[in-house]
């Protein structure tokens, strides 16, 4: 083989060893890579701030159990893309032999603490009769939560009944997606970390979701801030000045 | 990918700056066209995609027949891509992401997000690299700027996945010495995002 290959089929094997390292660094699978076209609709919350969308949806998916084992569970609200997403392997939960299905369900509230990013999400599964199931120990169960804006200092939280718990979170495949793992279900919420947190602190207590938010949420954006007539100038100014430099700096060798 | 002449290493680092330098102006602006609308997003992507082909054409970058090998070894990189997600969490599915619609829309607007990005990335970019620093370099560089290019969009969590296909993608560069095989790489595993 010509050193030349060789150099190549190195170099493709160094990515694909990359590329296998960036997958393992994610709590769950994502893209193959980042890239594409993106199309997000406006994040919508339970009690809309001025000029921000409402009316967010819920989720109910009701399985049926075969084998007596839960299957794979994959359930999401409608927007697009979903503001909330519970990925659970299949066996993932406690099942005694009476059970013939069991019902997924994903439903928004509104926040009363100025720490919550967006709406809390109460997820729940329950068997045929309603009984709520506990997940098994060594469960692998993925939570994905949408904030209402790109590129939050944040994370996943669970409330446990007076506090917000953060979770090991990592980005679900876009910049305003979050997600974590988790060994028990519940109500959970994006949580503002860091300097976005007004001072406040992830374990301070707050009250149990309720319809009346005291915060008043940003209205999402893209998170670039920057006025589009200053990059259509950048792009304007970078153009001439490689055409002219290209034409007029002994640049003749391009066509 | 062709030149009429030979270049020096210093026009060819020039050559090297200015692209980079357009590429950084053409991402940044299409993340301040991009919007919340499926109109917005498709007009922003598909002037991003052709604004790098005429860039690309600019330095000099033309479309070339591509040969069979080079198409297979796109597709079999296109599938490894597609796969490495699941092979990585075996016992997961993915979590949902965008599907916007039109389907066949949204397929074009990608492919011409794709061939633009290929055409700037591995091929003019990657030329006048090689020319300036060699090929090593070139994969280098053009993996950073594939990664860079896309935190606008998508955040800084993106930088070691692309940063490591672009590498990928770099080395099919070099195995074939053209962008066809990145292309169908690339865009085989942007089009699966559709259905994963």
């Amino acid at each position: 083989m010509p050193a030349s290959r060789r150099r190549a089929a190195a170099v493709v094997a160094a990515g694909i060893v990359l590329s296998w390292v960036a997958h393992g660094m994610a709590p769950s699978p994502t893209a193959p890579l980042f890239d594409g076209v993106v199309v997000e609709d406006p994040y919508r919350y339970v009690d809309p701030p001025a000029g921000a969308d409402g009316d967010p949806q819920p989720a109910q998916v009701t399985e049926p159990v075969s084998g007596g084992a839960v299957p794979l569970l994959a359930v999401a609200t409608v927007e697009v893309p979903p503001q909330a997403q519970m990925i659970a392997q299949a066996d993932a939960f406690e099942i005694s032999p009476s059970v013939s299905s069991v019902v997924v369900s994903i439903t928004p509230s509104a926040p009363s603490d100025a720490q919550v990013a967006g709406n809390i999400y109460a997820f729940t599964v329950a068997d045929q009769d309603g009984s709520a199931l506990t997940l098994v120990p060594s469960a692998l169960v993925t939570i994905v939560l949408r904030a209402p804006q790109a590129n939050l200092e944040a994370q996943v939280a669970r409330f446990d009944g007076t506090h917000w718990v953060p979770l090991p979170t990592d980005h679900g495949g876009l910049p305003d997606l979050f997600s974590a793992n988790v060994d028990q279900l519940g109500d959970f919420a994006v949580v503002l970390t860091g300097a976005s947190a007004s001072g406040s602190t992830l374990e301070s207590s707050v009250s149990t979701p309720s319809p009346a938010p005291s915060q008043t949420p940003a209205v999402p954006g893209s998170g670039i801030s920057t006025p589009p007539w200053v990059l259509v100038l950048l792009v304007v100014a970078a153009v001439g000045i490689g055409v002219a430099w290209g034409f007029f700096a002994g640049g003749g060798d391009r066509p | 990918m062709a030149f009429a002449l030979a270049r020096s290493r210093r026009d060819a680092a020039r050559d090297a700056a200015w692209l980079l330098a357009a590429l950084a102006a053409v991402a940044l602006a299409r993340a301040a066209f991009n919007g919340h609308t499926t109109l917005s997003a498709f007009a922003a992507g598909g002037a991003f995609g052709a604004g790098l082909v005429a860039i690309s054409a600019t330095m000099g970058w033309r479309p070339a027949l591509p040969r069979p090998g080079s198409l297979l070894l796109g597709v079999a990189g296109g599938l490894l891509l597609i796969a490495l997600p699941r092979l990585v969490h075996p016992s997961l599915p993915a979590a949902i992401g965008m599907r916007p619609e039109p389907l066949l829309a949204w397929g074009l607007v990608t492919a011409v997000v794709v061939v633009g990005e290929e055409a700037l990335l591995r091929g003019a970019l990657f030329s006048v690299l090689s020319d300036a620093a060699g090929p090593l370099t070139a994969v280098l560089v053009t993996s950073l700027a594939f990664a860079l290019m896309h935190v606008p969009l998508y955040g800084w969590q993106v930088v070691p996945l692309d940063l490591g296909v672009g590498v990928l993608l770099g080395g099919m560069r070099l195995a074939t010495g053209g962008i066809a095989a990145p292309v169908v790489a690339h865009l085989l595993a942007d089009l699966s995002t559709w259905w994963l």
